[in-house]
C-alpha cells in the first residue's frame, strides 16, 4: 500500500494543476467491412474524460459502445477495418494510427481496461499472481514484486490472506475473477481505466459490490473511469457525467443529474422509462431493436423507433450543444413549438431559449 | 488430479474388454469351424485341437464361450503357433522390443517436427510459408508410407549409398559400443523417417490450428493491453496453451505409427511385430494374428491413458480438481 | 464484446446464402423461429463459391481425370494388364511409356486399370461410411441419453483400434473378396462420420427452426429427415470425401501387403511387386505410388474445398497476425458450426 499511495498523491498533483483533458476523442469513425456490407460501428464520436473524472458511456447492445472503447486503446480489428477517422488522443498523445510498438508505450501507466466477461480475459493456465507480475513495470526485485501484486489484490478487493496471487483463474468465483481482472488493470498505474460492461456478468450483490471498488479506487487514486454499460442504473451510482449512444452516434451528452432529470433526447427519455422503477404512467417505452449498422439511411438514426419522428427527421441531425454544455442530437431541440405539442418532457424548464445550433463535425 | 487418474484408469478397462469382444465376435464370422477360427488353417496335431476346445470350452453355448475366451486372453493364454515352434507369447515379445523402437522414435521426431512446423507459421510471417506448411500438411496426409519408404531406399540407401537398404542391423560385425548406436541410427533412420510422415501431417496441422485458435481467445487481449510484445505474447500465452490439445493428438498419432509399422517393417525387412503379423497372415495362424491385434490394442490404450496423465499434469484446469 | 456482437452478426446472417441462416440459427431474430427451408438457390451459390477456391478445381480436374481413365480404360490401355506385352523389365520411355514388369507386362495397362478400384474402393467405402456415420451419430445426437452413450462407446471401441490394423486383421480372417474389403474399410472409417453427425445433430435439435417445427406438430420423421439433416450433412459430407482418400490409402496397403482382391490389377499390388526390384529396377515403384498420392490427394482437395465453401468463418489456415486473428473473432457470430479441421481427432470427454 505505502508505494501506491506515494503514486497517488503525485498522480493527483499532476492532474490537479494540468486542467486540460485526460481523453479527447473526436470525430471518431470507424467502418468495418463484414463481407460486401460495410458495418458503421461508431459515426462521428466526440467524447472527452477529465483527469478523475468518471464518465459513463451508455447504450443498448450493439450500439458501437465497446467499438469505441476499443479504438480508444487501439484494439481495432486491423484487417476488416474500412475506415477510421477522427482523433483519439490520450494524456497528450494521439493514439490513432501508431504502430504497435509505440502503441504499447503510449498505453503503458495511461490506461487499462477491464472486461464484461473476466473468466475469458484471464489466462486459464497462469496463477493470477504470474499474470499480474506481467503488468508490473520491468526491473522490479522478486520481493518487490510480490509485494506489489499483494497490494494491487488488496486494492482491488481481495485481501492478501486468501492466497488469490497463487491460485488459477478457475478456483475463483466471476466477481473475484473480475476483481483479479482490476488488480491487473491497476498494475501499470493508469491515469484512466475503461471499465466495459464490468458488472454485467456478475451477481447482482456482487455487481454492488465490485462497483463501490471501483468507486472507491477512483476516489482513493483519482484514476479516471470511463465506464461502458447499458445499465442506467450503474451510471447513476457511479458517473459524473453521461454519453448516451445509439447506433454508432452520441445522441446526448450531460451530467448525470440533469440527464436523469431532464432528457432531451427521446432515447433517452425512453430508455429512462425502461427502468422499471422510473416508469410514469402513460409514457413511451422502447420498441423494437436497434437498425442494423451496415443499413443505415441519413436521416437520424432513432426516427424508427421515435414516437415523435417526423418529415424533418429524415435529413441528417447534428448534435446541438447548448449553452450549458449539455448536448442532444435531436431536431425537437430547436423549436420548443415542437417540444410543447409533444408535451411530454419536463414541465420545468425555464432556460427555453433555442439552443446554439453548434455543429460538432 | 488422482481421482482424475483413477476415473482415467477406469474408463480404459471397459474400452479394453470390448476390444476383447470386438476379436471374439470377428471368430464367430470367420468361415469354417470354431476351431479352425481359432487355430487357422496352418496344419495342427489333432491333441491341440483337443487341447484348444477343451480351453475355449467351445462345446459351451456361445455367452459361456466368451466368458472363457475372456479368461484365456487374460491370462495371457495366447496359444501356441506351430508356424515358429513357439508360444505365441514369446513370439511377441521377441518381436514386441523392435517395433516399439521404431514407433517411439517416429512419434518422437513427429512430434518435434510438427509442433515446430505448425508454429512456423507465427514465428515467421507470411503468405508464403503459411501456404508451404498447409501445403505439406495436405500432402503428409496423402502420401503412401510405404511408397514413401521405397522411394526413401532407391535416393538415400541406393543411389546415395548414406544408409542401409533394409533390416535392423548388419547380418555380420556388427559394431559394438559407441560405434553400436551409431550403426543402430543408421538402420533406424530411413524407416522412422517413411513411419513419422502421416504422424508429422496430424501433428502439424493441430498445432497450426490450435495456434490459431489459443490467438484468437480474449486473454491475448489482455496481454496485449499490458503492453507485452508479440514475442512475449506468443511465448508466455501462445505457446503452452496451445501444446495442449497436440498432447492430446499424440497417443493418437502413436496408434497410427503401431499401424504404419506393418508396411513399413514390410518395406525396409525389419524384424518386428508387423512382419510377424504378416508372416502369420501368409501362413494362416490365427492365434497369433488376434494376439498380435490385441497386443497393440493394449499398448495404445496404455499410450492414451498416459498422454491423458500428461494433459491433466499440464492443465492447471484438471491437475487441481 | 458478445453483446456488441449481435447487430454484425444480423447483419452477416442477412447475407443472401441461404441455408447459412439455419447454421447460424441464434443470429436471427426472435420471429423467425419456424421458416421452412428454401433450399435449391443454397445449392447453386455452393456450387458457384466451390468453383472459385483453388482446391476445388484442383480437385475436380483430379477427379475428372482419374474417373475418366478409369471408365475408358479398355480403350485407351495399350495392352490387356497381366498380359505379357514385351520383355521383362524394359526401362520406361522407351515403346513402353512406363516400362515393363517381371513378366513383361505393360506396366502403364496395369496403372490404368489401377485407378479403377482405386476409385471404385474411396467412393463405395466413403458412401457406406456417410450412411453409417450419419445412422448411428444421428441417432445418438438426436436421442442422447443411454443411446448415445452406448453407441458413442461402440465409436470409440473402433477408434482405439488403428485403421489399418483393423482392416488387416479383418480381411485375413474373413477373405479378400473385394466387396469385404469396401465394407471392412467403411467399417473403420465411419466412427468419424458418426462423431460429427452426433454434435450436429446435438445442436440442431435444440435450435429454434427445430423447436419450431416441433411445436407446429410435425412428427420425427419430418423433423429428422427435413430440418435436420439437410442442415447438419455438410461437415459430415466433408468428413467423407477426407475418408475417402484414407480410404484408397487403406486399400493401397492392404494390396500392398497382399490382402487385397488377387483378381483386380492396383496400384498398391504394382508396389509390392516393384519392392523385389529396388535395387535394379526402382522406377517400377514410382509410378504407381505417384497414382495413390494423386488419387489421395484428389480426395483431400474435394474436401477441403468443401469445407472452405460450407464453412466460410472457419479460419482459413492463412497468414495470422495478432490484428487479423482478433478481426475475425470479432465479427464472427455466436454458434456457428465448429470447423470440421478444428476439432480433436479422439473426442474427449471433458471432466
Amino acid at each position: 500500500m505505502s508505494s501506491t499511495s506515494a503514486d497517488t498523491s503525485t498522480f493527483s498533483s499532476t492532474a490537479a494543476e494540468d486542467d486540460a483533458k485526460l481523453l479527447e476523442v473526436r470525430g471518431l469513425t470507424v467502418h468495418l467491412n463484414v463481407r460486401d456490407r460495410v458495418v458503421k460501428a461508431a459515426d462521428n464520436v466526440n467524447l472527452e474524460v477529465g483527469a478523475g473524472e468518471c464518465v459513463g458511456l451508455v447504450g443498448e447492445s450493439g450500439s458501437g459502445k465497446t467499438m469505441v472503447a476499443r479504438t480508444i486503446v487501439g484494439l481495432l480489428p486491423t484487417v476488416r477495418l474500412k475506415c477510421c477517422d477522427g482523433e483519439v488522443v490520450l494524456d497528450g498523445t494521439e493514439m490513432l494510427g501508431l504502430p504497435s510498438k509505440e502503441l504499447r508505450r503510449a498505453r503503458r501507466g495511461r490506461v487499462s481496461m477491464i472486461f464484461q466477461e473476466p473468466t475469458s480475459y484471464l489466462n486459464p493456465t497462469m496463477r493470477i499472481g504470474t499474470q499480474i507480475a506481467e503488468a508490473l513495470p520491468s526491473g522490479l526485485g522478486r520481493m518487490e514484486v510480490e509485494d506489489r501484486i499483494k497490494a494491487l489484490l488488496a486494492q482491488a478487493g481481495l485481501p492478501p490472506g486468501l492466497g488469490i496471487e497463487r491460485r488459477y483463474p478457475h478456483q475463483l468465483s466471476g466477481g473475484m475473477k473480475q476483481r483479479a481482472m482490476i488488480a491487473l488493470a491497476l498494475a501499470s498505474n493508469p491515469k484512466l481505466l475503461i471499465a466495459d460492461e464490468p458488472t454485467t456478468a456478475l451477481d447482482v450483490t456482487v455487481q454492488a459490490q465490485v462497483l463501490r471498488t471501483l468507486k472507491h479506487l477512483h476516489q482513493e487514486r483519482g484514476m479516471a473511469i470511463l465506464l461502458i454499460t447499458h445499465d442506467l442504473g450503474v451510471i447513476a451510482e457511479m458517473c459524473d457525467r453521461v454519453y448516451v449512444m445509439y447506433a454508432g452516434e452520441i445522441v446526448e451528452a450531460a451530467d448525470t443529474m440533469s440527464l436523469f432529470e431532464d432528457p432531451r433526447h427521446p432515447y433517452t427519455r425512453m430508455l429512462l422509462n425502461s427502468l422499471p422503477h422510473k416508469r410514469h404512467e402513460g409514457e413511451e417505452v422502447l420498441k423494437g431493436s436497434i437498425p442494423d449498422l451496415s443499413m443505415l439511411g441519413s436521416g437520424c438514426r432513432f426516427m424508427p423507433r421515435c414516437p415523435h419522428a417526423s418529415e424533418v427527421c429524415r435529413d441528417e441531425q447534428p448534435l446541438r450543444v447548448r449553452t450549458d454544455g449539455r448536448a442532444a442530437r435531436c431536431v425537437l431541440e430547436d423549436s420548443p413549438a415542437d417540444r410543447a405539442a409533444s408535451n411530454k418532457g419536463p414541465q420545468h424548464r425555464g432556460d427555453d431559449a433555442p439552443a446554439s445550433r453548434a455543429v460538432v463535425r | 488430479m488422482i481421482l482424475y487418474a483413477l476415473r482415467r484408469l477406469v474408463q480404459a478397462i471397459p474400452l479394453f474388454l470390448g476390444v476383447l469382444f470386438l476379436m471374439f465376435l470377428l471368430l464367430q464370422l470367420t468361415p469354417g469351424s470354431p476351431i479352425q477360427a481359432i487355430v487357422g488353417r496352418y496344419p495342427v496335431p489333432p491333441e491341440y485341437r483337443r487341447i484348444i476346445v477343451q480351453e475355449y470350452h467351445l462345446d459351451q453355448s456361445l455367452p459361456e464361450r466368451f466368458v472363457y475366451w475372456l479368461w484365456n486372453m487374460l491370462h495371457g493364454n495366447l496359444g501356441y503357433s506351430f508356424g515358429s515352434h513357439t508360444a505365441v507369447t514369446s513370439l511377441i515379445f521377441s518381436a514386441l522390443p523392435n517395433t516399439l523402437l521404431l514407433v517411439v522414435c517416429g512419434t518422437i521426431l513427429s512430434m518435434v517436427v510438427g509442433i515446430f512446423l505448425g508454429f512456423l507459421p507465427m514465428l515467421i510471417r507470411g503468405r508464403f510459408v503459411d501456404g508451404a506448411v498447409s501445403m505439406g500438411v495436405i500432402t503428409g496426409f496423402a502420401i503412401p508410407t510405404f511408397w514413401m519408404g521405397q522411394i526413401l531406399i532407391v535416393v538415400f540407401a541406393l543411389k546415395l549409398k548414406l544408409f542401409p537398404v533394409s533390416g535392423m542391423s548388419p547380418l555380420y560385425g556388427a559394431a559394438s559400443g559407441f560405434g553400436g548406436i551409431l550403426q543402430r541410427l543408421q538402420y533406424l533412420t530411413l524407416p522412422v523417417l517413411a513411419l513419422s510422415i502421416p504422424a508429422l501431417a496430424n501433428i502439424t496441422r493441430v498445432q497450426q490450428q490450435s495456434a490459431l485458435e489459443t490467438l484468437g481467445n480474449d486473454y491475448i487481449v489482455t496481454a496485449e493491453l499490458k503492453g507485452l510484445s508479440g514475442g512475449q505474447i506468443v511465448r508466455r500465452h501462445v505457446l503452452r496453451n496451445s501444446l495442449l490439445p497436440v498432447i492430446t493428438v499424440i497417443g493418437y498419432s502413436f496408434g497410427t505409427s503401431m499401424a504404419g509399422t506393418i508396411l513399413i517393417e514390410r518395406v525396409f525387412g525389419w524384424p518386428g511385430i508387423g512382419n510377424l503379423l504378416i508372416l502369420s497372415i501368409t501362413r494362416r495362424t490365427n492365434q497369433t494374428i488376434i494376439a498380435l491385434t490385441m497386443m497393440a490394442a493394449a499398448i495404445i490404450i496404455v499410450v492414451n491413458l498416459v498422454t491423458d496423465l500428461i494433459y491433466g499434469a499440464l492443465d492447471p484446469r484438471i491437475r487441481v480438481t | 464484446m458478445a453483446i456488441d456482437e449481435a447487430p454484425i452478426a444480423e447483419a452477416l446472417a442477412l447475407e443472401g446464402v441461404a441455408g447459412s441462416r439455419y447454421t447460424q440459427g441464434g443470429a436471427g431474430s426472435a420471429e423467425e423461429t419456424y421458416t421452412p427451408p428454401g433450399r435449391m438457390q443454397g445449392v447453386l451459390s455452393w456450387i458457384r463459391r466451390f468453383f472459385r477456391t483453388q482446391f476445388g478445381i484442383a480437385a475436380v480436374v483430379l477427379i475428372g481425370a482419374l474417373t475418366l481413365m478409369a471408365l475408358l480404360a479398355p480403350v485407351i490401355s495399350p495392352y490387356i494388364p497381366g498380359d505379357i506385352a514385351g520383355p521383362a523389365l524394359a526401362p520406361p520411355f522407351g515403346h513402353f511409356v512406363f516400362g515393363t514388369d517381371a513378366i513383361g507386362a505393360d506396366v502403364l495397362s496395369t496403372f490404368i486399370y489401377g485407378a479403377r478400384v482405386s476409385l471404385l474402393v474411396g467412393a463405395c467405402s466413403g458412401l457406406i461410411a456417410l450412411v453409417l456415420g450419419s445412422v448411428f451419430g444421428g441417432l445418438a445426437g438426436y436421442l442422447g441419453g443411454a443411446t448415445d452413450a452406448v453407441l458413442m462407446r461402440i465409436a470409440e471401441l473402433f477408434m482405439v483400434v488403428p485403421t489399418l490394423i483393423l482392416a488387416v486383421v479383418m480381411v485375413a480372417l474373413l477373405g479378400e473378396n473385394l466387396v469385404y474389403i469396401i465394407v471392412i474399410i467403411s467399417l473403420s472409417l465411419w466412427p468419424q462420420e458418426a462423431r460429427i453427425a452426433r454434435s450436429q445433430f446435438l445442436t440442431l435439435r435444440e435450435r429454434d427452426f427445430v423447436q419450431g417445427a416441433r411445436v407446429h406438430g410435425f412428427r420425427w420423421p419430418h423433423i429428422v429427415f427435413k430440418e435436420i439433416l439437410p442442415n447438419a450433412i455438410a461437415p459430415v459430407i466433408v468428413q467423407v470425401s477426407l475418408d475417402a482418400g484414407s480410404a484408397i490409402l487403406l486399400y493401397s496397403g492392404l494390396a500392398f501387403l497382399g490382402l487385397g482382391d488377387p483378381a483386380l490389377p492396383s496400384w498398391g499390388t504394382m508396389l509390392t511387386n516393384a519392392q523385389s526390384y529396388l535395387t535394379t529396377d526402382p522406377w517400377l515403384s514410382v509410378f504407381p505410388g505417384i497414382g495413390i498420392l494423386l488419387a489421395v490427394l484428389s480426395f483431400n482437395f474435394l474436401g477441403h474445398a468443401m469445407n472452405e465453401v460450407m464453412n466460410p468463418r472457419s479460419p482459413r489456415v492463412s497468414a495470422l497476425s495478432l490484428g487479423r486473428r482478433m478481426a475475425t473473432r470479432l465479427v464472427a457470430p455466436t454458434g456457428i458450426i465448429e470447423p470440421t479441421l478444428s476439432e480433436p481427432l479422439i473426442e474427449r470427454s471433458s471432466p
